[in-house]
């Protein structure tokens, strides 16, 4: 499955500007920071 | 000695059905046992939002709280860098376009430092793809990596 996503995820940036890629790496860092505040609020309740 | 471990790695041990579940917490409790510095860095995020899209929310929030969980550090790279760098190994034809994501893993490797890489795909993480990368990285000034499956490295490293 990994694997799977990597090459998909690769072609995709391939075919990204240099803009576009920025933004995506932008947007990933945002994501991340959403999940990780989110699976902090879990741990809270199921712990 | 300082480690950094893949996507696969991470994966791996957040899923109690995985096929490597039990050799990635062994292999992350050897790496605190013997206090080993362990690492995830920016590829790992950029493979979370794919497998977001795919998998669905539960599925990361598990990996984010294994991470967590077994005190593996996020260390923070630019992903520009990181390109930079996978376009160097890129046109040194170690691996294809399509193989992106995995040269982005040795990039982030490269940069933060990191001596050793682990991962549970051994077809494009090991010795003969990690020799290439040396030359590279011998070129750049960056350190040397030694690549290859946990279990590996643990039995390189006498971490038993």
């Amino acid at each position: 499955m990994l694997q799977k996503i990597r090459e998909e995820l690769s072609l995709e940036l391939e075919q990204m500007t240099p803009k576009q890629r920025e933004e995506f790496f932008k947007g990933a860092e945002e994501v991340y920071e959403g999940l990780k505040r989110m699976a902090k609020a879990r741990t809270a309740i199921t712990r | 000695m300082k480690i950094y471990i893949d996507t696969s790695v991470a994966i791996s041990l957040a899923d109690p059905f995985d096929i490597f579940h039990d050799q990635s917490v062994d292999f992350i409790n050897k790496l605190i046992k013997h206090k080993v510095e362990c690492n995830v860095s920016a590829p790992l995020i950029v493979e979370l939002g794919k497998i977001v899209e795919i998998k669905g929310m539960e599925r990361c929030l598990d990996v984010l709280n294994t991470v967590e969980d077994f005190g593996i550090h996020f260390k923070s790279v630019d992903m520009k860098e990181v390109w930079n760098l996978s376009q160097i190994y890129l046109d040194a034809h170690i691996l294809t376009v399509r193989h992106r994501l995995d040269l982005f893993h040795y990039a982030a490797t490269s940069l933060l430092n990191c001596t050793h890489l682990a991962s549970w795909n051994s077809k494009h993480f090991n010795d003969k793809i990690a020799i290439k990368i040396n030359k590279v990285n011998a070129k750049q000034e960056l350190l040397s990596l030694i690549v290859g499956k946990p279990s590996y490295i643990v039995r390189r490293e006498n971490l038993g």
